[in-house]
């Protein structure tokens, strides 16, 4: 009895999905469409007895009807674009893209709709589209993989650098939209991108973002992957990024989490070359009773090799953050170093934050750490600011900046780095 | 300007000032010596209003205000300045938006328009000088990373841009090479003026060869016990403590 039950409220769910006619595809890509589609036959929605899902409960996500609204966007808001920053600009309003909106500058390099690959850069699109990814396994990615709307392709060739930074803003928009957004990023060989990826509202309700990205970085590539999310109050997302390293590569990527009433990030990254350097940041500032949750999987195929994760929270009222990362270290990875630290500060009693990093090493000639810490601001940095006439709250307001600030190190866009400095300050404000 | 009577506080139940009576005038300065546990540290914690201490009884006037009625940010604000035995580090807060926001929450609090960009770094540029605080130290974090000597520096760069009525050094010479004791001693003579006064509370008599109190006070057992003129740190020096313990017993 309570099999027919989940399985009816499975359909359901799915059946938004399908409300959207099919897209005309090649019949490769109508194959990998197919088996996502009987993927999702046998795949159900996970519950919190699941230990990848178990502190994050998708009924609010699950129960929901949506509906797939086209729109067409006026304009962008000025607090969407990142000022003084000269980008690529590719703009989708509830998945679908905003012609008028977007400007390529850099003809060097193919910045595309995926829809627009599926033709014009068949090739990459063929040989890397859905292959890192596992929609076999995962029902959100099988969603995406079946009934994705369009998204970003990205082709930097090799030795070919984008010399202004690819800016992706996601508009989200309406009552109930289900937005599915797929982006393919390919750097090949000694090829360098840095792409920004911003999620954000334009009085969107009740929205749910099922999105995945699918970022190959090439031998001796570089690659940055920000993504700034402020989907709105009662807007959920749930994003895949599947990533992929080879010899010698550099990617670093941030996840600034400024609000959403859930918001599940998954970072997967598979480092399969030797002499890889890899940076994972994330930010999130909760308040009222958002829920953010942050898994990574960083997994070391390859000796020599340095992972950095950093992640920091400030958690308030009935809000909860949820951080798991895992860092594999398989028996070929000697040389490995790993760091990896999760901090939050809990600034209410009725806040929480699960916190579980994790190692498994496999090799015995690594340097590998972890640590993750919960408290309250620091009092006796307090005392000392308020000492010197700071008002206690702007005392608080300093602290907490400069905690969530440390982990904006690593963003290479000097332009992205203050505006996200400015978002935390105002962030903070509310605080 | 300051007037202490009678102030008896405790940490956790336990009574450690046990009426103590101070009186400092303007352009003053107190030298307050005594040995461990006599309550020189906790005297400097009650007076910047540190959360742990309690007062029982007692007033400490300053300028007709009873500043323990207030919140620390307001003694600050109503002149007073602690320069921290243990200056704490605070990675991320750099110094200069931390004293910018000092000054302007002070200039707040009496009513006035915040300091224009200009004028504060003016300002930053010629006290950094007074204890040759290189720009680089004063524009980074708040003490991450300092030396011990960089730290107490620090604090009298702090007190120089807030030009506090009352300052209060707790055992600012502890840890200090002598170079950079008589850095530090040379900013608070710099500073010295008709108009404020201080309290140096200390430990060793050698911090009073560069600052020359005007009166030496011996606290023990939470009460000042013994007060002279600066000779007096000379012989505490020479003799320790323990004549005075014997005395105060006689």
């Amino acid at each position: 009895m309570s099999n027919t039950t989940a399985i009816s409220k499975k359909d359901a769910f799915i059946a938004n999905f399908m409300k959207r006619p099919k897209a005309d595809l090649s019949s490769n890509h109508q194959s990998i469409r197919e088996e996502a589609l009987q993927a999702l036959t046998i795949l159900d929605l996970p519950t919190s007895r699941d230990e990848y899902w178990k502190y994050t409960r998708l009924t609010s996500i699950t129960k929901q009807e949506y509906h797939h609204i086209e729109v067409k966007l006026d304009a962008l808001q000025d607090e969407w674009k990142v000022e003084g920053l000269e980008a690529n600009l590719m703009v989708f309003a509830n998945g679908y893209y905003q012609p008028h909106l977007s400007n390529i500058i850099d003809q060097n390099v193919s910045i595309l709709t995926l829809d627009q690959a599926r033709i014009e850069a068949y090739d990459v699109v063929d040989k890397h589209f859905d292959q890192y990814v596992n929609a076999q396994n995962e029902i959100f990615t099988a969603l995406n993989t079946a009934f994705n709307h369009t998204g970003v392709f990205v082709h930097v060739s090799k030795n070919e650098v984008v010399e202004h930074p690819i800016h992706i803003i996601d508009v989200v928009q309406g009552e109930s939209a289900l937005v599915v957004p797929r982006n393919l990023f390919v750097v090949d060989q000694s090829a360098k991108a840095q792409i920004i990826h911003s999620i954000v509202s334009n009085g969107g309700e009740k929205a749910f973002v099922n999105g995945v990205s699918e970022i190959v970085v090439g031998e001796n590539a570089s690659v940055e992957y920000q993504m700034i999310q402020t989907i709105g109050d009662t807007n959920q997302q749930i994003q895949t990024t599947q990533v992929t390293q080879a010899n010698n590569s550099k990617f670093t990527t941030g996840a600034f989490t400024f609000n959403g009433q859930l918001v599940r990030n998954n970072l997967n990254i598979l480092v399969e070359g030797t002499g890889c350097e890899t940076h994972l940041n994330g930010v999130y500032l909760l308040d009222g009773k958002m829920h953010v949750d942050n898994h990574s999987v960083v997994d070391h195929l390859m000796p020599h090799c340095e992972s950095n994760e950093n992640y920091k929270g400030v958690i308030t009222d009935k809000a909860t953050g949820v951080f798991n990362g895992k860092v594999f270290v398989r028996p070929d990875a000697q040389k490995i170093n790993a760091f990896q630290s999760n901090q939050n500060i809990l600034l209410s009693d009725d806040a929480t934050i699960n916190s579980k990093p994790e190692l498994e090493i496999y090799a015995d000639d690594v340097k590998c750490s972890h640590g993750s810490t919960t408290g309250q601001l620091n009092q006796e940095g307090l005392f000392y600011l308020e000492s010197r006439g700071v008002k206690p709250q702007e005392a608080r307001k300093l602290m907490i900046n400069a905690f969530a600030d440390e982990a904006l190190s690593e963003v290479g866009v000097d332009t992205l780095k203050e505006k996200l400095e400015v978002m935390i300050a105002d962030r903070c404000q509310q605080f | 300007m300051l007037s202490i009577k009678d102030l008896h506080a405790s940490v956790e139940g336990k009574e450690i000032l046990k009426g103590l009576n101070l009186e400092v005038k303007k352009g003053e300065v107190h030298a307050i010596m005594g040995p461990n546990g006599s309550g020189k540290s906790t005297l400097a914690s009650v007076l910047a209003g540190r959360e742990d201490y309690e007062v029982t009884q007692g007033s400490v006037i300053l300028d007709n205000q009873d500043l323990l009625d207030l919140e620390p940010h307001e003694r600050a604000a109503e002149g007073l300045f602690l320069a921290f035995q243990y200056p704490v580090e605070i990675p991320g807060v750099s110094n200069i938006n931390f004293l910018k926001t000092a000054i302007n929450n002070i200039r707040e609090y009496h009513g006035e328009e915040p300091m224009t960009a200009k004028d504060f770094l003016k300002l930053v540029k010629e006290k950094q000088k007074l204890v040759e605080l290189s720009g680089q130290l004063a524009s980074r974090s708040v003490n991450e990373g300092f030396s011990g000597g960089e730290k107490k520096r620090n604090e009298i760069f702090q007190m120089a841009m807030l030009n506090p009525k009352l300052a209060i050094l707790d055992e600012t010479d502890s840890g200090l090479d002598i170079d950079a004791l008589r850095i530090v001693a040379n900013g608070v003579n710099e500073l010295r003026s008709k108009d404020n006064g201080f309290i140096v509370i200390t430990h060793y008599q050698r911090l009073l060869d560069y600052i020359v109190p005007d009166v030496v006070h011996v606290l023990y057992k939470g009460k000042i016990v013994k007060s002279g003129p600066k000779e007096l740190a000379m012989e505490l020096e020479e003799k320790g403590y323990d004549w005075l313990k014997e005395s105060e017993l006689a």
